[in-house]
């Protein structure tokens, strides 16, 4: 319904909360919960048009949106940051169409949404974790008839998953996808961590935290349920690394977090930092108060 | 022993205008262990048809064949295939193997058949090369290439490289030397000495003579 | 039901609407037997051959397979997932065209040792190694492994295709015209590789072919089929030297001598 404000533009609307109708959560919540009892398994629902075009984190927000409920904290991260394009405008949506208060700080958050990493602060028990997926289906590249992947899924038939992971070694002499590296959900389904870099995958082992994987273009939500067990494929003889750039933040210092690449003059001058911004803030409060205590 | 009892054949040829071709009629004969039985007669008198009859490459028309107490008539493919591999031989007269395959595993094949180590095939295989004069070089090359009596030599030496007790020989003797015949001569008396039971065709009367125990001439019977 | 056959198929028909694929056809081995299937193109060989592989579903008949655990099972009974596996652990089915039986985008390696790793083979240095002994076993040179088959000549796809499929030590293969296609010194290597490994490895096998010095040398029994039908079975040289069927001996008649 459409209500004119009296004073304010004529064009303020009142959305029902986070914009999506009760049907459509509804319709979302029973995938979610069918999700949450497959592990890793892609369950298709039925994808509405966003306000934003495909490819902009719509399956991400469409599982926030049947989330949300009014006293939720929300955090938006892009890449590991709260302040890129995509997060502040993603924040700003809910803010507008679910009245929720927002945070940057990992810790006091109820939900979070990403895209393409998972935060370094650990997450807690209650908190859930969305991620904006591109391509649900691991075996795509490999094999692009969607009969054949269900059918491999449905016959756990992952011969070919591995034939890629050899391929890799004999080519490169190690394994060399970088990110959205398979993992293996509860001894089960191979599933798409989403193209987070795989030096993340460990965390998604046993987390106490729900995740919850939504992919709007390709219209199929995946959920992995707190304390589940999550392996990254590998060989036993080529076991899994989570790697990353062997340097230092240059803000906080830290060495234990992924970090991002940043040329920082014109002669190409590299210097490394943190992706995730509010672990290197919190990080960079840590320190300081390590000096004051000197 | 072998028993041919009151043995027909005949071809019925569909396709030439159901032709029916009679090759022979109510052939009767034993052949004992140790015994060397050469069949006679003109050309075309079915000798090689006979063979191949025994051998269960041509179906019997009536009658009956019997190899011990295997009747060839009532056997299955089975049963004849078990029959070849450990008990009946057969030196056809042409080499029919497999291109590029080279001499001495051509040889020693029906050893391995049985389940002869390969070790202990490959020395039979020597053995039984030498003795037939095919010289070192050839042993490694496709006899496919080889003169009609090398090649002869071959079919013989895969057919007596293991002692069958019953034996099927389609002139073994033709394309060679004297030097040579004698060779194959001497192999088929050892293998009569031995007790098996052969059939043989000889053209050559000499040869016939010498081994054989007894003749059938399949003309007068 | 008799326990001492390996594979059996009974009473096999294929219709496609009024058309006969195959009708009636029962056929049956044993370990270390070759059964040859011929016939001209349209005869419902390679139908047939699909079906007791269980690629098609037949309209009448059963398939059975005495598994390694000597149960009996019927294809056309058991379900998918469970006649997948077979297919992929104890059966084997080596195609006419070695791209239909090969992933081309994949190395030489990988294409053999995909269905190791399918069956839960984890150590990379192993898979490698048993990739390496069968190139060799197939005469493909080991340095090749991590070349991808578009780049071998069609022979040496074949080769690979047989090494692929045998890695998995499988009980019975069937091979559709394995050596159609290929250059006739080319065909010679294979058949002799395809006789070694019977005699080696103590399997199977069911080779369907039009070319009748193929089934000569490879074949212990055959059968002829005609326009879906079986017109005449037996021993090998039997059926190609005394040929009792009208259809057999136009069959063997019509081949060209050299």
């Amino acid at each position: 319904m459409n209500e004119m404000s009296k004073n304010e533009n004529l064009d303020i609307q009142i959305y029902n909360f986070a914009y999506l109708d009760e049907n459509t959560k509804r319709m979302i919540r029973r995938a979610l919960l069918k999700a949450l009892c497959i592990p890793g398994y892609q369950v298709p629902f039925s994808s509405r048009e966003m306000p934003m075009p495909y490819g902009w984190g719509t399956g991400g927000i469409q599982v926030t949106s049947a989330c949300l409920i009014p006293k939720d904290v929300l955090k938006v991260i892009d890449q590991g940051a709260d302040d890129t394009t995509n997060a502040v405008s993603i924040r700003k949506f809910f803010q507008k169409t679910a009245n929720v208060a927002v945070t940057e700080k990992t810790s006091d958050a109820s939900l979070i949404q990403t895209r393409h990493r998972i935060p370094e602060t650990k997450l807690k028990e209650k908190q859930i974790l969305v991620y904006q997926v591109p391509i649900p289906e691991p075996l795509r590249f490999l094999e692009p008839r969607e009969t054949e992947t269900r059918k491999m899924h449905a016959l756990s038939e992952y011969g070919l998953m591995y034939v890629k992971l050899y391929e890799d070694i004999a080519k490169h002499g190690h394994i060399e996808t970088a990110y959205a590296y398979p993992v293996k959900t509860n001894g089960n389904y191979v599933t798409d961590p989403s193209p987070i870099p795989k030096f993340d995958n460990p965390k998604m082992n046993n987390s106490p935290a729900i995740q919850l994987f939504g992919a709007g273009r390709e219209q199929r939500i995946y959920a992995i349920p707190p304390y589940t067990n999550v392996k990254s494929l590998d060989f036993e003889d080529y076991p899994f690394e989570a790697m990353k750039a062997n340097f230092k933040c240059s803000i906080c210092g830290s060495s234990d977090s992924y970090l991002d690449e940043i040329i920082v003059s014109d002669d190409g001058k590299r210097s490394y930092i943190c992706s995730d911004t509010d672990y290197c803030k919190e990080q960079t409060k840590l320190n300081s108060k390590k000096e004051d205590q000197l | 022993m072998i028993q041919i009892k009151n043995l027909n054949k005949s071809f019925e040829l569909y396709n030439q205008n159901n032709t029916n071709i009679n090759v022979f009629k109510n052939i009767n004969f034993k052949v004992n262990k140790g015994e060397v039985v050469a069949l006679t007669g003109n050309s075309g008198t079915g000798k090689s048809t006979l063979l191949k009859l025994i051998y269960g490459s041509y179906i019997i028309s009536k009658g009956d064949v019997l190899i011990s107490d295997i009747n060839i008539r009532k056997s299955t493919p089975r049963d004849i295939l078990k029959l070849r591999k450990n008990r009946l031989g057969y030196v056809s007269q042409f080499l029919r193997v497999v291109p590029r395959v080279p001499t001495i595993e051509v040889v020693i094949e029906p050893l391995l058949d049985i389940g002869c180590e390969k070790n202990i095939a490959l020395k039979k295989g020597q053995e039984i090369l030498e003795r037939l004069k095919i010289p070192k070089n050839l042993w490694n090359l496709s006899p496919l290439t080889f003169s009609g009596g090398e090649q002869q030599r071959v079919n013989i030496a895969r057919g007596f490289i293991y002692n069958y007790p019953y034996l099927l020989l389609d002139e073994p003797t033709a394309s060679l030397d004297q030097n040579n015949k004698n060779i194959v001569l001497d192999l088929i008396e050892k293998a009569k000495l031995n007790g098996s039971a052969i059939i043989g065709i000889f053209h050559d009367e000499i040869a016939r003579n010498r081994v054989a125990s007894r003749e059938v001439n399949l003309e007068i019977l | 039901m008799k326990q001492d056959f390996l594979f059996k198929a009974s009473n096999i028909s294929k219709y496609y609407g009024q058309n006969i694929g195959c009708k009636n056809v029962s056929l049956d081995i044993n370990s270390g037997e070759v059964l040859g299937i011929v016939g001209e193109s349209g005869s419902g060989k390679s139908t047939l051959l699909n079906c007791i592989y269980g690629n098609l579903e037949v309209d009448e008949g059963d398939i059975f397979l005495n598994d390694k655990s000597k149960t009996i099972l019927n294809f056309t009974k058991i379900s998918e997932p469970k006649l997948r596996l077979i297919q992929r652990s104890d059966l084997a089915f080596v195609h006419q065209n070695p791209r239909d039986g090969l992933r081309m985008n994949i190395s030489a390696g990988g294409n053999i040792g995909e269905r190791l790793m399918a069956i839960g083979h984890r150590n990379y240095g192993e898979i490698r190694e048993i990739a390496s002994n069968w190139l060799e076993k197939v005469e493909i040179d080991v340095s090749r492994i991590d070349d991808k088959p578009s780049t071998f000549s069609g022979g040496m796809q074949q080769r690979l295709q047989i090494a692929r499929n045998l890695v998995t030590k499988p009980r019975l293969i069937f091979m559709d015209e394995p050596t159609g296609g290929l250059d006739v010194s080319v065909q010679a290597k294979i058949l002799d590789l395809l006789r070694n490994l019977v005699r080696e490895l103590g399997i199977a096998a069911i080779i369907v072919t039009h070319d009748l010095a193929v089934v000569r040398l490879l074949a212990d029994r055959i059968i002829v089929m005609q326009n879906g039908n079986v017109v005449e079975a037996g021993l090998c040289d039997q059926v190609l030297d005394d040929p009792q069927h009208k259809y057999s001996q136009l069959l063997v008649s019509s081949v060209l001598q050299v």
